[in-house]
């Protein structure tokens, strides 16, 4: 009954040279994420009130882009699902149930693109935009205002590099089938953008539920 | 394989349940201290999920763990070494 591990053979297990590289990548942007968040984070908590002693952040019962953070939350985690069977698919050599499911995934990022230039209009036209009227008679809030679009405009950003990346993945990667170095393309398209899922879920109760 | 690729879908409805119930804990009431620690403790089981099953984090080799764990480790210290500063001003 006694579970027993055999650590030789964990260790002594090769990690490929492109997986510990995309690790790598993926650790100096918990850094890049993981030092706004922690900053935003530390000011939130810190005081309630600006320099200017006006108030710092949205009042409680904000609900600024709600529903349509949670929407995008949902879009996300769909296309996480989808990313991940397209790399089941590609390791089974199932070429149309790959390009089904990579298809889904660029798509999903492109509405999550959408939606998120919809919240970013609605925000502009509730004043939430540095230079409005609102703004400028609550000039604490732009603590908020840089914090919200700066982490979210580069979390934009890395949805558009894993979209481009999964598009010519699957504009140019199966042109010689279904190698194994073509499945690990897949393999590091996805642990990249299941990390950019992860961002999103940790920024949406920061920005939206808090 | 067959295993692995069975455990996706589970992991997917699990995910989508806690998103609603993240939106559920704003009408717990907004800004107040208990929503905000459910909405933080389900936003961490989700990103749990999403790093172990599908970037297969819990299958793979101690190294990435390792590299994976400073990573978190130093973004924990980052946002909570200057706690004891933050509390004081509270």
């Amino acid at each position: 009954m006694e579970a027993t591990i055999n650590t030789e053979a964990v260790f002594s297990r090769k990690i490929e040279a492109g997986k510990l590289g995309i690790w790598l990548f993926i650790l100096s942007e918990i850094m890049l994420f993981g030092g706004f968040l922690a900053s935003y984070v530390m000011l939130r908590l810190g005081s309630s009130v600006c320099a200017l002693g006006t108030p710092a952040w949205p009042q409680a019962g904000y609900t600024g882009g709600l529903l349509l953070a949670t929407l995008n939350t949902l879009v996300l985690i769909t296309s996480s699902f989808t990313m991940v069977k397209a790399y089941v698919a590609s390791r089974q050599k199932n070429a149309s149930g790959f390009s089904l499911n990579l298809s889904v995934t660029i798509l999903l990022g492109c509405l999550f693109l959408l939606i998120k230039a919809f919240e970013y209009t609605s925000k502009y036209y509730h004043g939430y935009f540095p230079g409005t009227e609102f703004m400028t008679a609550n000039p604490g809030l732009g603590i908020f205002i840089s914090f919200y679009y700066g982490l979210t405009g580069l979390h934009a950003l890395h949805v558009i590099v894993g979209v481009l990346w999964n598009f010519f993945l699957l504009r140019f990667g199966t042109s010689q089938g279904f190698r194994e170095t073509f499945v690990r393309k897949v393999e590091y398209a996805g642990l990249y953008w299941h990390f950019v899922d992860i961002v999103w879920v940790l920024l949406y109760p920061l920005f939206y539920l808090v | 394989m067959e295993k692995e690729h069975d455990v996706y879908l589970p992991v997917y409805l699990s995910l989508v349940t806690l998103t609603l119930l993240s939106f559920g804990s704003f009408y717990m009431g907004p800004g107040k201290i208990m929503a905000v620690a459910v909405a933080l403790a389900l936003a961490t089981a989700k990103a749990l999920l999403i790093a172990l099953y599908f970037m297969r984090l819990k299958d793979e080799h101690p190294v990435i763990y390792g590299m994976v764990f400073v990573g978190v480790a130093a973004v924990i210290l980052l946002a909570f070494g200057i706690l004891p500063d933050v509390a004081v001003k509270l």
